[in-house]
């Protein structure tokens, strides 16, 4: 997805730091347990911000309970528990790093790392949650890379940009994303819209945005505008396409330009609702 | 006392190194001093910024580098990209198809301009470039890549392509980078200083096998193993030797396997493990001074050529300073000048201290080759312009003596810098970084130097027992690590094992440092960060040597230390006074040379030190720490040897103080509120002279002199630089 010389140019340093804060959830950031052990033999039992913990667990046996064990007697303490079988660990950096191949897209490498997390579930462990949901860089999207993928496949036409504006007032973005695709869907742009485009309320200035980003780049196929309150609702609905259908209708989301296929999706929702 | 056999350090030979170096140096038309680069008896104090001329339309070259100077920056600097060059195999555009790879012309304009030149043209540059500034096909091939343990690929994590981690053992890597330097070298020759400006080239950028620090990740490829052999084979120079000293039975070197992971349970199993960290300091010093032999052989043999080290992917997570794979002192007797880069923001001020103080303390010129202006698209929660202001003033302050701006002209893949790539100027930061460069010229900076008589030392020989058991590898990662690490070995990664002693050193080490820096930082003393690879003359310029020492140590440090005392300096060490070596064999050398008789130091009624006077010089023992007051601790025996500390009525703040051996009625202060608060802040010196007058010189306002102490209000994350007169 992600072209292997992108264009990222002309970024707002502030805007990019918000979008960072409001997509992105870092694990180190987190207060973690870590257990390192050896065929059950506990050599490391550390909290990450060094907190005095509960170490009620003398030895690993059975990595799954022993990591909630640890984490309900930690429960104030820690985010999660992470812990890791040596063995495993080598093997597993060892075979993600292996199968790299020139070609491959930065987001499939990193998918392909987190996905074969689930082949050594025995020896790398998380509680709460799999290590897959917790571990490095999450996208707070409530969605899975894949279910993202499929959404830019099915809804973005190739050569077209999508621009996200998340507002915090009627003047003022919060943060906003240009993402531009070619030919391949694969993404050949990344900038943030210039605040000197929102000037009265940015339910009137937001075709200027539109506009702006086709005159500098090109054609805009989805225009998507709302509050920074309203994102949070989108980002934490479990169905997306339905929440920005409501939320369009209730004028919360501006969705201009909609793509074809996006519309004909809205339109299928709003048969389906009077069926 | 039993003396066992010495062994010969692989940091080889050095006095032929130094005097290869001296050889070398004598030739060179720009000679590196502490302050600055001379070039004709002229010290060029180097404010630089960083331009990536390839990425710029040719057309506006001129008028960019002319913003730059605008600023008061006198250099530019930029990389030269393999990768961009690079048409074919051997095939190179400079300008002839693309007008914007005419790096010829670029650098005539800033000669025109009358800018210096420093060129750094890899062969790895990173520059956000796709292939780290190698061409594709050097990445794909397999005879260059490192290796894990397995045999299998390295990769580091890095945008927006994954690559892999390449060997810089390999000979087929030399060879083709020969081709690279066959082609740009020539054009690089002609502008060395007095033809044209090129005063300094970088070779290669923050050689650190690819950000996989983790000592249990790379290289383990063919080219690397023949090479470990060989180190061994320089070190202990018979088979024998090494057998009786790792407790083994190989019958030759070749035998030899480096470790894949690690296992050792005892102290006597450790120094094959610690041997594999030596080597890769050796790695990649090796392969860095044959890098800038090849540059020298081509004709780049008028100026100094100088390394990158690179800064912590998270920084401030690592504790204590980067040393290991990292040598800087045994690296700059091979290169002229070695720096850190630094990328931090307002919140980081212990790690850009730390950073700062020890190259201020290790290299020969304190420079900083990549330091903050702008963002990288990956870099998590990114800074601002305070952030930026904060984190520069913070660099002055603690001694660096030149520096330059990356990037000063953002473009693709990077953001927020004062001109971008169409020389669209953004007045703030434009202004912060005139204003900084306008002050260091008014007050003279360069003139002056970081008044500290103390160096805290780190042990490389601790933290290469740190960095040897680290429990499970993990690759670079310039997202975020998988497991959530540091690159560096740290207390989450690290055995918690005491291999038969007391306590675990390799963590205890870093417990002992920290007390020590938060001691001194606490009770106002200035302090540099030094090494134990320094050399003793080096050591000698400080009146006091702060070092933790446990059970062993190797035979050379203890002598360095026992030399400096009897020099009439301070030695302040602890818990223990070691009577082992580094193969932990019984060493007493230290033991040996401090006298029967001693003085208990007290505080409070309990003894807290013991006092030995050796030859003109004294060495003082703390042998437990008390985390509580250890600052009190290490104030009351200072207080036998050593008199000078500023004091502060808010230990929060951080002073500094610059002397000018010519100017001695006059000093350049620093003062820091590294805090979210405001403090008011109440500083006395403690120079034994009269504060005449104190004058916030970026400001332009004289402050408050109470009781011959600075009065200031200093706001949240502020340093402040004073000009002041005392008599």
């Amino acid at each position: 997805m992600l072209h292997e010389n992108p264009l990222m140019i002309d970024v707002d340093v502030d805007q990019w730091r918000n979008l960072q804060n409001m997509f992105l959830i870092s694990a180190r950031e987190k207060k973690r347990i870590i257990v390192i052990h050896e065929n059950g033999v506990i050599l490391k039992y550390r909290h990450s911000h060094g907190e005095h913990i509960v170490r009620s667990v003398s030895r690993i046996l059975d990595p799954f309970k022993d990591a909630r064990k640890i984490y309900e007697d930690n429960r104030d303490k820690a985010d999660f528990v992470l812990i890791i079988e040596r063995g495993a660990a080598e093997k597993y950096v060892t075979e993600f790093q292996d199968a790299w191949k020139a070609e491959e897209d930065l987001d499939e490498y990193i998918y392909r790392m987190y996905n074969l997390l689930e082949k050594y579930r025995e020896g790398i462990v998380t509680y709460p949650g799999s290590p897959a949901e917790n571990l490095g860089l999450q996208l707070r999207t409530g969605i899975t890379y894949l279910q993202l993928k499929n959404a830019i496949n099915k809804y973005v036409p190739p050569m077209t940009t999508v621009v996200l504006g998340i507002f915090n007032g009627p003047t003022s973005i919060f943060t906003s994303l240009v993402i531009g695709f070619d030919t391949n869907k694969k993404v050949r742009l990344i900038t943030t819209l210039d605040r000197s485009l929102i000037t009265t309320n940015w339910r009137i200035d937001y075709k200027k945005a539109v506009e702006w980003v086709e005159r500098k780049y090109w054609k805009c196929s989805i225009g998507l505008f709302t509050e920074k309150e309203t994102m949070e609702k989108v980002l934490a609905s479990k169905r997306k396409i339905e929440t920005l259908w409501r939320l369009a209708k209730k004028q919360k989301v501006i969705i201009d330009p909609i793509s074809e296929s996006l519309k004909y999706e809205f339109m299928w929702l709003e048969l389906h609702s009077i069926s | 006392m039993h003396v066992i056999s010495r062994i010969q350090p692989v940091k080889l030979k050095y006095s032929a190194i130094e005097s290869y170096i001296k050889q070398r140096e004598t030739v060179l038309l720009v000679e590196v001093k502490y302050d600055g680069l001379y070039v004709d008896g002229q010290r060029i104090s180097i404010r630089c910024g960083e331009v990536h001329y390839w990425r710029i339309r040719r057309e506006k070259w001129d008028d960019i580098v002319e913003k730059v100077k605008g600023m008061g920056f006198n250099a530019i600097s930029t990389y030269i990209p393999w990768e961009i060059h690079e048409i074919d195999r051997g095939e190179f555009d400079f300008g002839e198809i693309d007008s914007s790879k005419d790096i010829n012309e670029f650098i005539n304009i800033c000669e025109r301009k009358g800018l210096w030149f420093l060129a750094r043209p890899g062969p790895q540059i990173n520059a956000e470039l796709t292939w780290f500034g190698y061409p594709r096909r050097i990445l794909e091939d397999p005879e260059i890549q490192a290796r894990t343990p397995q045999g299998t690929k390295a990769i580091l994590t890095q945008v927006p392509k994954p690559i892999p981690a390449l060997s810089y053992a390999s000979e087929k890597f030399f060879k083709e980078t020969a081709i690279w330097y066959d082609a740009i070298v020539p054009i690089l020759k002609k502008h060395q200083v007095p033809n044209g400006n090129l005063i300094a080239v970088q070779v290669d950028n923050e050689m650190g096998f690819f950000f996989h620090i983790n000592p249990y990740t790379v290289d383990y490829s063919e080219d690397s193993i023949k090479k470990y052999r060989e180190f061994l084979r320089k070190k202990y120079r018979d088979i024998e030797e090494l057998n009786r000293l790792y407790r083994a039975n190989y019958s030759s070197f070749n035998e030899i396997m480096p470790p894949k992971r690690f296992n050792a349970k005892s102290k006597e199993e450790l120094p094959y493990y610690i041997d594999w960290i030596e080597y890769r300091e050796f790695y990649l010093i090796d392969a860095l001074d044959r890098l800038a032999k090849m540059m020298r052989e081509r004709g780049l043999d008028k100026v100094p050529i100088y390394h990158n080290y690179p800064h912590p992917l998270n920084p401030g997570i690592a504790s204590a300073p980067p040393t290991t794979p990292f040598n800087l002192p045994e690296l700059e007797r091979r290169l002229n000048f070695v720096g850190f880069d630094i990328y931090a923001k307002k919140e980081l001020y212990d790690h850009v201290k730390t950073v700062v103080s020890y190259v201020v303390g290790t290299s020969r010129y304190p420079f900083i080759p990549e330091f903050i202006s702008g963002i990288w698209p990956w870099y998590l929660r990114p800074g601002g312009l305070e952030d930026e202001e904060f984190v520069t003033m913070t660099a002055l302050m603690h001694g660096i003596k030149g520096f330059s701006r990356y990037m000063i002209v953002s473009r693709n893949k990077w953001f927020g810098s004062p001109i971008n790539r169409d020389g669209i100027v953004y007045e703030d930061k434009y202004n912060m970084h005139k204003l900084i460069n306008k002050v260091l010229e008014e007050c003279n900076y360069a003139d002056y130097t970081r008044k500290s008589d103390i160096m805290l030392m780190i042990n490389r020989e601790y933290d290469r027992l740190e960095a040897s058991t680290v429990l499970i590898p993990y690759p670079g990662d310039f997202l975020e690590p998988i497991f959530g690490f540091s690159e560096y070995p740290n207390p989450l990664v690290i055995s918690e094992d005491t291999f038969g002693f007391d306590e675990p050193i390799q963590l205890r080490k870093t417990t002992w440092f920290n007390a020590h820096y938060k001691g001194l930082s606490h009770e106002g003393y200035s302090f540099v960060i030094g090494d134990t690879a320094l050399d003793v003359e080096k050591l000698l310029r400080y009146k006091v040597l702060i070092i933790t020492s446990y059970d062993f140590m190797s035979r050379s440090i203890q002598e360095k230390l026992i030399e400096v005392a009897k020099n009439g300096n301070t030695i302040i060490l602890g818990p223990k006074i070691p009577y082992l070596n580094e193969y932990f064999l019984e060493e007493t050398y230290m033991k040996d040379s401090l006298p029967s008789e001693k003085t208990e130091i007290k505080l409070n009624g309990e003894t807290i030190a013991f006092k030995y006077t050796i030859g003109k010089g004294h060495i003082f023992h703390i042998p437990k720490l008390l985390e509580e007051v250890h600052g009190k601790v290490l104030d009351k025996v200072l207080s036998e040897a050593y008199n000078w500390k500023v004091i502060k009525n808010d230990p929060r703040l951080d002073v500094t103080v610059h002397e000018n051996p010519k100017e001695l009625n006059q000093f350049i202060v620093f003062i820091a509120n590294p805090t979210p608060d405001t403090i008011e802040a109440q500083i006395e010196l403690g120079l034994g002279k009269e504060i005449v007058k104190a004058v916030d010189i970026r400001e332009g306002k004289e402050i408050i002199i109470r009781n011959n102490r600075l009065s200031d209000i200093m706001p949240p994350y502020k340093v402040k630089l004073y000009v002041v007169r005392v008599r």
